[in-house]
């Protein structure tokens, strides 16, 4: 696989944001960019566009030097949030811009515009005016409208959060489907991990300025750089490494896998909701035992409970499929669902 | 987080408040600075004599006393005419609504010697009001006679300017948040306690920048006070700078008062630029109250607008008609000062001032719109500020300027001299009508074309300005209007050969010609008329699709 983007050494400051990256995207790959506000996704976008210029470092497309070209020569088209279409044109005209800019004939443009707006399901829209679109049409005309410049990348800033949720769900996958059929190299920020979730290849969340980790959603998911990381990408429960020894269910043997630095005190154990389950009779594998949890709060979700407990001095969060019967409840994990951090760091388990 | 600002083609946009900046400084800082530079030489020294005679001579002093006093009373009476119809703007939901907020645009659109002309029509001596009710109480003498005097002045202010305070007090009004009301009164707050409390301090910025705005008008009023005051006993700053300067032949002495002028206006200017803070809890209107009282209200205050505002206005177009063969004849339907727009000298004020008006209207859009390019991309409050300055500057003392550096230089074709002289009046009028617009343009329009592949020159012509076409036409509206209907510039610069529409009609008014100058004042009133269609039904078409776009 080849490069299709990389930055090196990139720093830019504004304000309170000190964004430091080094980040490098495959050719026909999907990269999330995904963090809380502020962390500076949207402005490593902007760098990548060419409409923010890095205080250092340099920006490559494909095997070429971009630092120093204007955004209209480097081949990376944008999606905006807010849609950005040109008002004063018809969607046809919206989606010829990038060709008309670039001179094509006019054949050729009538031809690409149609297949494009075929492509995202927009096929008689053509002598549309902006106004009268809806915002999932104007997020489509505006697909296919970067997907005109025939980038060698594209960018798309958060390009669903204006839209009501079942919309999002329809539109993501849409996206995802277009991007496994063109193979089109795309940077993707968001700052719904779900989304990013559902059709990265893989996924660099950022927290300040820096990356905190890059890597397969199920590798940010199952196997978090970092507390923040595990918490960011979802729900979980945080329990002390000397309350975890004391619940693990059988041998010395497991009480290895909680390597635990004595006097420390900072170790901790993650493990996420829907790992946690009613203890069951039977055999003895490998797990952390909580009898005895009272339960806090339920709420029904439609397929599950989510069930906050307090088990001795902790707080244990579960994903139940059936409703609780009583107040007090034995809940268990397996232990190889869990993580463990030295501090804020993971530790991998040792075998 | 978006970027504000992508890169851009620096060289070019660096040229960008060239044209505007060069024009500016050369057309109006220049001048300005050299004429008023004059009131402080004496004998070839500098010296503060000149200023100090100012102070001390009674008769100037008189001037001042009366232009301050004037502009005041005025005030008054404007803030406490215009107040209940911007309650019935803000407030109140009637059939006609439309049409009252549009004659509230009148003061904006008609030049003041159309109304100075009105006043004279309906309320002289011998004007329509005197005639029909000597008629109707079979009176030998005009009951009214109010022409000619303090309270001419101050009425014909008043009628020019209230609304004003009525328009701009009123939209304020509009956009007030009513939850603040609707949560007072659920605090248990009555109607009045609400009122003071909540409404008024928040509606206070609002009444107060008017009230300022309507007092820097009637401050340097020129053609209102030259037609109706006129005599030593009524005279105002502007007018006896315009005697000193084109009638005396003094322009020294006009300097020094000029100086005076242009401290009053600033001070005010800044005061209101003080005053302007950002209003919160502004949202588009929607919830105005449609109390069946406020038509009862609509329809007297509607009836008092007619009789004051639009009466004289009817009565110019009607007066045009009325012909009589000698000053004492028989009066008959007559077409015949109509025949004459087309030769002779009026035929050439018509076409002057429409050829200046369009070169006028060109010139400020090119350069209002290169600085407007500048100023999005880059704040410059200084620039800003240069570009609004002449709007604190009367047109007289930007005549004034131009009349003193021409007698300089020389040879300069009065015509070139008006087109400069009303382009660097009507500049700021552009630049805060395309200003606003054009930085509410939405950036990721402009970052999504560059990063399509376009140059910034190239986003320029085929987003932005398709984007801004609308505006641009309302601004160009503008300064049209305002140029035809500029009279106090061209007062000063015009020689015996240059004539423009109201210039002529000043002169005709004054030799009593009455038909001519009315027909005049139709066409005057016709094509303002028009313009401001033109412009507003293109402001429509902008603001309609801006809410299309929030949809």
């Amino acid at each position: 696989m080849s490069i299709a983007l990389r930055l090196e050494n990139i720093r830019k400051t504004i304000g309170e944001l000190a964004l430091e990256m080094n980040l490098s995207v495959e050719r026909g790959e999907l990269l999330s960019l995904i963090g809380p506000s502020g962390c500076g996704k949207s402005t490593t976008l902007n760098i990548i566009s060419g409409l923010l210029e890095p205080d250092d470092g340099r920006v490559f497309i494909g095997d070429g030097d971009v630092t120093d070209l204007p955004p209209e020569k480097r081949e990376c088209a944008v999606v905006f949030q807010d849609y950005a279409l040109f008002p004063t044109m018809d969607v046809y005209h919206n989606v010829a811009y990038p060709l008309s800019v670039r001179r094509r004939n006019r054949s050729y443009t009538r031809q690409r515009v149609g297949e494009l707006l075929e492509l995202v399901n927009l096929g008689n829209f053509a002598k549309r005016q902006i106004g009268s679109l809806s915002g999932g049409e104007k997020q489509r005309v505006a697909l296919a409208r970067a997907l005109a410049a025939s980038p060698a990348v594209l960018l798309l800033d958060e390009p669903l959060s204006a839209l009501d949720a079942q919309l999002r769900l329809r539109l993501r996958s849409e996206i995802h489907s277009i991007q496994q059929t063109l193979g089109q190299t795309m940077v993707y920020v968001t700052h719904d991990r779900e989304e990013a979730l559902a059709i990265s290849d893989r996924i660099c969340v950022m927290r300040n300025g820096r990356i905190e980790q890059i890597g397969t959603p199920q590798q940010v998911y199952r196997e978090p750089a970092n507390r923040f990381v595990a918490s960011f990408m979802g729900p979980g429960c945080t329990i002390p490494c000397e309350l975890a020894l004391s619940c693990l269910s059988t041998s010395a043997f497991d009480r290895t896998r909680l390597p635990e630095i004595p006097g420390s005190g900072q170790n901790t154990v993650f493990f996420r909701p829907e790992d946690v389950s009613p203890a069951l009779p039977g055999p003895l594998y490998s797990r952390l035992l909580f009898p005895g949890c009272t339960i806090i709060k339920s709420e029904y979700r439609g397929d599950c409970w989510d069930l906050t407990c307090s088990y001795k001095t902790a707080l244990l969060k579960a994903r139940v499929r059936r409703a609780p019967t009583s107040q007090t409840l034995d809940l268990e994990v397996r232990l190889d669902n869990t993580i463990v951090f030295a501090g804020d760091r993971r530790i991998e388990p040792k075998a | 987080m978006s970027p504000t600002k992508g890169r851009t083609g620096k060289g070019l946009l660096l040229l960008t408040p060239l044209p505007a900046g060069v024009l500016l400084i050369v057309l109006f800082f220049v001048p300005l600075l050299y004429t008023t530079g004059g009131a402080f030489i004496v004998d070839g020294r500098f010296s503060l004599k000149r200023i100090a005679l100012i102070l001390s001579d009674p008769y100037s002093l008189s001037v001042i006393g009366f232009t301050f006093r004037q502009a005041l009373v005025s005030t008054l009476f404007s803030v406490a005419a215009g107040l209940p119809g911007a309650w019935l703007i803000g407030n109140c939901d009637f059939p006609g609504r439309r049409i009252l907020k549009s004659v509230c645009m009148i003061p904006f659109v008609l030049p003041p010697i159309l109304l100075v002309l009105g006043f004279v029509i309906f309320y002289g001596n011998n004007g329509y009001l005197n005639r029909a009710l000597m008629a109707l109480f079979g009176l030998s003498q005009p009951p009214l006679r109010i022409l000619y005097s303090y309270w001419a002045i101050i009425a014909a202010h008043t009628f020019y300017n209230f609304p004003v305070v009525m328009s701009l007090t009123g939209s304020a009004w509009e956009q007030m948040d009513r939850s603040c009301e609707m949560a007072s009164r659920t605090l248990g707050a009555g109607r009045f306690r609400t009122f003071v409390s909540v409404t008024l301090p928040r509606l206070l910025p609002a009444v107060l920048s008017s009230a300022l705005l309507v007092f820097l008008f009637c401050f340097t009023s020129f053609a209102v006070v030259l037609v109706l005051g006129g005599g030593p006993r009524f005279t105002t700053i502007e007018v006896e700078i315009y005697n000193q300067a084109r009638r005396l032949m003094n322009t020294d002495q006009a300097a020094a008062l000029a100086l005076v002028s242009l401290f009053v206006c600033i001070v005010v200017v800044i005061t209101d630029i003080m005053l302007q803070k950002p209003v919160e809890g502004l949202r588009p209107a929607g919830d105005r109250r449609s109390a069946g009282k406020g038509k009862a209200w609509a329809l007297v205050y509607a009836l008092l607008l007619g009789f004051f505002v639009l009466a004289p206005l009817v009565s110019v177009v009607v007066r045009s008609f009325v012909g009589s063969a000698t000053r004492a004849g028989e009066k008959h339907f007559s077409i015949e000062q109509y025949r004459g727009l087309f030769s002779g000298s009026v035929g050439q004020a018509l076409a002057g001032s429409l050829i200046i008006a369009a070169s006028v209207c060109i010139v400020a859009l090119f350069c209002s719109l290169s600085l407007c390019v500048y100023l999005r991309r880059r704040k410059s409050g200084f620039l800003e500020t240069v570009a609004m300055f002449p709007m604190a500057v009367s047109s007289i003392i930007v005549g004034l300027g131009y009349y003193t550096v021409s007698r300089l230089l020389g040879n300069i074709s009065a015509h070139v001299l008006i087109v400069l002289a009303h382009t660097v009046l009507v500049i700021p009028f552009a630049i805060r009508t395309i200003l606003p617009v054009y930085r509410a343009l939405p950036q990721s329009l402009i970052n999504s074309s560059r990063t399509l592949g376009c140059t910034p020159a190239g986003t320029f012509f085929r987003v932005e300005l398709p984007l801004l076409r609308p505006i641009l036409l309302t601004a160009g509206a503008f300064a049209f209007a305002i140029s035809f209907g500029e009279m106090n510039a061209t007062m000063m610069l015009s020689t015996g050969t240059v004539q423009t529409l109201p210039v002529l009609i000043y002169r005709l008014t004054d030799s009593y010609n009455y038909q001519g100058a009315c027909a005049l004042g139709s066409v005057l009133m016709l094509v303002c008329f028009g313009v401001f269609a033109l412009g507003q039904a293109s402001r429509r078409e902008s603001t309609a699709r801006a809410s299309e776009e929030k949809k």
